[in-house]
């Protein structure tokens, strides 16, 4: 059984020109141990998809349908205090590394202490203070660092703190949004490096969301790339790196220069996302798409299960569906 | 939560220079002014001889033309808390006016601080965690009001309705004309019933620009990403609102309370006015009127140590609610 399965999720916005989805019917899962990618350009939901499934979502977003399951158990059927058991025990957050992730007026180790103590009833200070001590260790950082303010360490540093943090009550998935977003180069190295060491310790899963796809193709054992609400495609990083099905996700890869293949003008995707209140009939990407068939206009994409990857691509159709949908688009 | 010792040295310097700055100001300021107070004095009281303006002039320290002269004799004078003399008062003592007059501004001025900046702070925290609700709505319409009459306009319908209208308080003065017959019990009631209505007046006036800074605040800070964290990791509601929330939305609208708090010693000229409520502000309103040079001066500088004081507390005590600012 996957540790966690999401189905056909369907989040909600209000706005003032009326609610859309900005996120339509995504499906994926996530097995044990695994790091699963997300990626796509901003505002494709990646971040959302995220964000709904540890209950966080803001403002008028609202997840509207669809399932998700965590190690078995519907998630979305919970209560308020029953999901309340799973937050950082279950499944943590390590959010971009801002300046704003802790709390500027808490030292380190009562931001580290006090999820301890929300979860854990009955530990002594003196206990939650050693864990504390431990979790420092973990992501190399000295404990003295550990009566320290926020504004007193780097921004690396804060960023280790961040995950010690997510590490506290060792959760099975930890959702990880653009957590290097804001390093320099070396410093995001020495993170991600140090996260998928952590990983080979404790095993835990990581949702990994990024709009750098070098950087996921890098980590991720499979990555799903949104665009518009949906799921475009999820391919093993084997089959990315061989080369992606989806012509969105073909765009995505050519917009990154490389370092050692031969040289290429940067082809980059024209045009702009589509309305999400009121979205084009078909496939969402058709607009933008090099490939695009006439039933693209007006027919959903088939989405179509490989060994290696699930594409929502009219260009992989059966034949006799292609046919179909090629009818029906005139 | 510690203090500096080189953050702390460098306010305290900064306070005393402040305090130098202000006393000097004080002490050049009337003597910019043409004219000799000996002589008005002499000729105001009818007792024109030169004997007479010679020893006024030894009363006020001008018996020597040296401006350094005289402001040592001010600074002498100033550490035997002796302000001079007032003029309109003669021979009162300046500070013995102040100390008449400042209890009666401390009462209706600090508490109306208090009780504006609580009630204020409060509501601002309710609506900025229910934003939209009726209660908000509300509490965002009265204060956008508020903001824009000038206040003591406000005292004005209190007075109107209360007093006037409905007879529910008196319309003016700290006490009552039988105050002197009354007993000990009875002289507090009888402050107490006419504090009520200026003190009422004045934290209505102020009220709205704390519900309006608190909630502004606490809602930016809702919004950070250590708020999400905060939810993520699965605290109370009311340790995320109280520890994460409010903790940094107060930290702003601190600094707003301890300078309203230096400037309560200055007392609230209109509102006093409108209440003929016998106060600092009064005192600085009349003392101008009269050309009470002494008076006013000494009122301004108690103002001024005032608020350099307890700029100075809350430099002192701001590192210990915000662990950033011994840095800066």
């Amino acid at each position: 059984m996957s540790l966690l399965e999401v189905r056909d999720l369907q989040i909600e916005y209000s706005s003032a020109r009326g609610p859309f989805n900005a996120v339509d019917g995504v499906s994926f899962s996530l097995e044990r141990g695994e790091i699963f990618g997300l990626a796509g350009e901003s505002g494709c939901g990646k971040s959302t998809t995220a964000y709904g499934i540890g209950r966080l979502l803001r403002g008028s977003a609202r997840v509207v349908g669809g399932s998700i399951r965590f190690d078995g158990v519907e998630l979305t059927g919970l209560s308020d205090a029953q999901f309340d058991t799973y937050r950082w025990a279950r499944i943590s957050i390590v959010l971009q590394s801002a300046m704003n992730n802790l709390n500027p007026v808490m030292k380190v180790k009562d931001q580290l202490t006090d999820a301890i103590f929300a979860h854990r009833k009955g530990v002594s200070r003196a206990d939650a203070l050693r864990q504390a001590a431990e979790l420092m260790e973990l992501v190399d950082l000295p404990k003295d660092r550990l009566e320290r303010f926020p504004h007193e360490l780097s921004g690396g540093m804060r960023q280790r703190v961040v995950i010690a943090m997510a590490l506290a009550l060792r959760p099975e998935l930890i959702i990880m949004d653009e957590p290097t977003t804001a390093l320099d180069v070396i410093t995001q190295k020495g993170i991600i490096d140090k996260i998928i060491e952590l990983k080979r310790t404790f095993g835990f899963s990581v949702l990994f969301i990024t709009h750098d796809l070098p950087l996921m193709l890098e980590i991720c054992d499979r990555v799903g790339v949104m665009y518009a609400g949906q799921m475009a495609e999820i391919a093993t990083r084997e089959r990315m790196l061989a080369g992606a099905r989806h012509p969105y996700t073909q765009g995505l890869l050519r917009s990154f220069p490389s370092l050692t293949g031969p040289r290429v003008r940067l082809a980059g995707i024209t045009g702009s996302t589509p309305d999400l209140v009121a979205p084009p009939q078909g496939c969402r990407f058709r607009d933008r798409c090099l490939h695009a068939l006439p039933a693209c206009g007006s027919v959903a994409p088939p989405v179509r299960s490989e060994e290696d990857g699930i594409v929502s691509c009219h260009l992989y159709a059966k034949e006799e569906m292609r046919h179909e949908a090629v009818a029906a688009g005139r | 939560m510690r203090i500096e010792p080189a953050y702390a040295v460098r306010r305290v310097a900064f306070a005393a220079a402040t305090l130098l700055a202000a006393i000097i100001m004080n002490f050049l300021l009337p003597r910019l002014i043409a004219g000799n107070p000996a002589e008005m004095i002499a000729s105001q009281t009818a007792l024109g001889s030169a004997e007479v303006a010679d020893a006024i002039k030894k009363q006020f320290g001008l018996e020597n033309d040296s401006l350094l002269y005289q402001f040592k004799q001010y600074i002498v004078q100033l550490a035997h808390g002796n302000l001079g003399i007032s003029y309109f008062n003669y021979p009162t003592p300046v500070a013995g006016v102040l100390l008449h007059a400042l209890p009666w501004t401390l009462g209706i001025v600090l508490v109306s601080t208090l009780v504006s900046y609580s009630a204020g702070w409060l509501i601002g925290i309710r609506g900025a965690l229910k934003p939209g609700t009726w209660f908000d709505n509300v509490a965002l319409a009265v204060s956008f009001f508020i903001n824009s009459v000038p206040y003591f306009w406000i005292g004005i319908l209190l007075i109107l309705l209360f007093g006037y209208k409905l007879d529910w308080f008196p319309m003016g003065q700290a006490f009552a004309v039988d105050y002197d017959t009354l007993s000990a019990a009875g002289k507090l009631r009888s402050i107490a019933y006419h504090a009520i209505l200026p003190t009422v007046s004045l934290a209505i006036a102020s009220l709205a620009s704390h519900i309006l800074v608190l909630r502004n605040n606490l809602s930016r800070a809702l919004t950070e990403d250590y708020m999400v964290l905060a939810r993520a990791k699965g605290l109370s509601a009311r340790r995320r609102t109280y520890q994460y929330g409010v903790r940094n939305a107060f930290l702003p609208a601190f600094t707003g309370f301890m300078l309203t708090l230096g400037h309560v010693v200055g007392g609230a000229i209109t509102m006093e006015i409108v209440f003929s409520y016998p106060g600092i502000g009064m005192l600085t309103y009349n003392a101008i009127l009269n050309h009470d040079y002494p008076l006013i001066q000494g009122a301004f500088l108690m103002i001024a140590v005032s608020i350099i004081t307890v700029n100075l507390l809350a430099d002192l005590i701001y590192p210990f609610i915000d662990p950033r600012v011994n840095l800066s």
